[in-house]
């Protein structure tokens, strides 16, 4: 344990992963932009997550998402990485807290990745900071953090499924592209829609574990990917955006779990061999 | 200060998770995705000049989540009835075919 705490890991592929959560982020902040737009319409209601939380008015808008765009890009490119990171994160979380319309899990995700990669030192390699680095290392306690978020993602959406209105397929059937649903043979749909919801359990259940293990790793990422793709073509296609950026934030995230621990070090011990 | 931090982090990962697996479903901060759907009740309004006309709920919304907490649309008619003075009723049907609730404008 306390190899892990004080240990470093090669930082490449955190690096690697924190150009796509920015890029990620970059985008997200574009969508961000139409909701948050929609948000302050006189027409639209009003519902306050954090009552206390200041509030901005239309003209604040394009500020704060040029804000988080701007942050989103400096952290892909690795410049400034840590002061971006922790803007990119406040101004996400900000937009999480404004509104129960604005509240996206994968944007609560975004958050943590984003301290997280932080926290890892993911500046350190492949980017403006990392210039002239020739061994870059991160920090492997948060390598360990990030494996578990994913691992606590998976395992709570699973947990979270298991209830009779679920089971019975009514969630997922509610949530599914009606065209899609119509486009089936009557005697199908609900075989296919239990089949899907079941299956979406098991899946989810599974990638929390064996994502773990090097034996499964590679089948698990094959699911995840099929679990994903799975998921932005069966769901209406008002939510594919936001479902693609999670999809990208997960599938991106399995990174780290080739990221090997066992045998993360001090720069110092690897100089001496 | 590293454990701390791996303290305070695991907590929240899953210590917060599953105490709302408790509560009622759809929460935030559980990543309780697509676990519960939320369906929009039908709503149509009565102006004074006694005409009616169907409300599409996502005109008022920014993002209508599938995972809205369902006591949200409990403040729909009284956002419909401030939103439109010329607005007398709002009435509100929860399921299709079920009961149907008229709220006064006051």
């Amino acid at each position: 344990m306390e190899r892990l705490l004080t240990g470093d890991v090669d930082a490449r592929p955190l690096a690697v992963l924190r150009v796509v959560i920015g890029v990620t982020a970059f985008a997200r902040a574009l969508v961000a932009y139409g909701i948050l737009e929609r948000l302050l319409r006189p027409t639209t209601i009003r519902l306050l997550y954090v009552s206390w939380l200041p509030q901005l008015g239309p003209s604040a808008i394009p500020w704060l998402v040029a804000l988080w765009a701007a942050a989103a890009l400096l952290f892909a490119c690795g410049w400034w990485t840590r002061t971006a990171g922790v803007v990119l994160a406040a101004a996400i979380l900000y937009v999480l807290l404004l509104d129960e319309q604005t509240y996206s899990n994968h944007l609560y995700l975004l958050v943590l990745i984003v301290l997280l990669l932080v926290l890892a030192n993911a500046g350190a390699a492949l980017g403006v900071d990392a210039r002239g680095d020739t061994r870059p290392r991160a920090e492997a306690y948060a390598v360990w953090l990030l494996r578990t978020q994913v691992s606590a993602t998976y395992a709570f959406a699973a947990l979270a499924k298991l209830n009779s209105v679920y089971l019975s397929g009514a969630t997922l059937a509610g949530y599914m592209s009606p065209t899609l649903l119509a486009a089936l043979p009557e005697a199908t749909r609900l075989p296919f829609v239990l089949a899907c919801s079941w299956g979406t359990i098991a899946v989810e259940l599974g990638l929390a574990v064996t994502l773990w293990s090097a034996r499964w790793r590679r089948v698990a990422v094959a699911a995840g990917v099929a679990l994903h793709v799975g998921m932005v073509a069966l769901l209406p296609p008002g939510a594919r955006v936001q479902l693609a950026i999670f999809a990208i934030e997960m599938v991106a995230l399995y990174l780290v779990f080739f990221v090997p621990l066992a045998s993360c070090g001090r720069v110092d011990d690897l100089a001496e061999g | 200060m590293r454990a701390t931090l791996v303290v305070g982090f695991l907590t929240l990962q899953v210590v917060v998770p599953t105490l709302l697996l408790f509560g009622a479903r759809p929460v935030r901060f559980g990543w309780q995705m697509f676990a519960a759907h939320t369906r929009a009740p039908a709503f149509v309004v009565e102006r004074a000049d006694g005409s009616r006309a169907v409300i599409d709920v996502d005109d008022y919304f920014a993002m209508r989540r599938g995972d809205l907490d369902p006591t949200v649309f409990d403040r729909f008619p009284a956002h419909l009835c401030a939103l439109e003075p010329s607005v007398v009723t709002v009435y509100e049907q929860r399921v299709p075919q079920g009961a149907i609730e008229a709220h006064a404008c006051r």
